[in-house]
């Protein structure tokens, strides 16, 4: 069975199974669907288009399968809740630079630093909005609190910022679980959660390790 | 027998002895488990199932570009992943030795034997 052109139905299917991952790593939702175009191609060549089903189930299935722990619904951001608002308008900024990073060679080096030293960065940021609001008798270019009130209302972002951060990471609990080496090299077993994933006969007990 | 739980239980093992016959792509190892008889098995199971293998070291992989349609991703099987078949198929043939032997034993159920 050859397929030649992929039928549009196609097309919008694996897209729709791509959005239903997109709480994953995009290098993750890549290797999940990468050739899965040409195999759902074949798959309708050879029994028609109501082979499709439902992408959200379908990407639940793929996912589980592959090891990746089940996701909760995402939360929509409430209006009310600015910490919700924020972390949403960080993902969508996140997200649109997603697609040019994936492609670039040097970016899952980064990106893993990057991550490593994210509590680095929340701590940072509590510093600089503290920067934006602080008393005007505490002397420009003064890098640190010069009075114990201003020393709290540092500390207050600072605690704010690492909160936020630690927050906008429980948001996302399915992230990451087996982070894919970088060097794309012989790729020896990774343990999921502590187990070998390849020794195990029970799908199941991979698919239910905990969001963390 | 619930025979989707069975098949779950199963799928490492069965997708791996595919492989290891011949390199193949997704669809390419659904058929051709199907084909072997396990018609139930799901496509979203299966090709998890490769990438899983896949990213434990069972599986290598590689795409084979197409001029028309969208490119195939090949798997095969590594030196870890055969050493894991052996092992998988050692611990599959003691399991189904060891419940035909129950069931051999007890042509009744027990309540009958009472």
């Amino acid at each position: 069975v050859t397929a030649d052109v992929v039928p549009p139905q196609v097309v919008r299917f694996v897209r729709d199974v791509r959005a239903a991952l997109d709480d994953l790593a995009p290098e993750e939702v890549d290797e999940l669907t990468d050739g899965l175009a040409a195999d759902l191609a074949d798959a309708t060549g050879a029994d028609g288009l109501d082979a499709l089903g439902d992408p959200r189930r379908y990407a639940d299935e793929l996912r589980a399968a592959a090891g990746l722990p089940a996701c909760a619904p995402r939360r929509a951001p409430s209006g009310g809740n600015s910490l919700a608002v924020i972390a949403a308008l960080d993902r969508r900024a996140l997200d649109a630079g997603r697609g040019w990073l994936a492609r670039q060679q040097w970016w899952p080096a980064v990106r893993d630093f990057l991550v490593d030293v994210r509590p680095a960065w929340w701590v940072l940021r509590g510093w600089a909005f503290w920067q934006l609001v602080r008393p005007s008798r505490d002397a420009m270019g003064h890098v640190l609190p010069t009075s114990a009130a201003s020393c709290a209302v540092m500390a207050v972002f600072v605690v704010t910022s690492v909160q936020l951060g630690r927050r906008s990471v429980r948001v996302r609990p399915c992230r990451g679980l087996p982070r894919g080496r970088t060097d794309g090299g012989d790729r020896r077993p990774r343990t999921l959660g502590g187990r070998q994933p390849d020794a195990d006969l029970d799908g199941d007990a991979l698919a239910a390790i905990p969001c963390s | 027998v619930d025979t989707t739980q069975l098949l779950k239980g199963v799928l490492d093992l069965a997708v791996l002895a595919v492989v290891a016959d011949e390199d193949g792509y997704g669809y390419d190892v659904l058929r051709r488990l199907r084909v072997a008889g396990l018609e139930d098995v799901g496509d979203a199971s299966v090709y998890g199932t490769l990438r899983r293998l896949y990213a434990g070291g069972a599986l290598t992989s590689y795409v084979v570009p197409s001029d028309e349609g969208p490119h195939r991703k090949y798997y095969g099987v590594t030196p870890h992943g055969r050493a894991v078949l052996e092992q998988q198929v050692k611990d599959w043939s003691a399991f189904a030795a060891t419940v035909d032997a129950l069931v051999a034993g007890s042509p009744r159920a027990p309540e009958e034997d009472r």
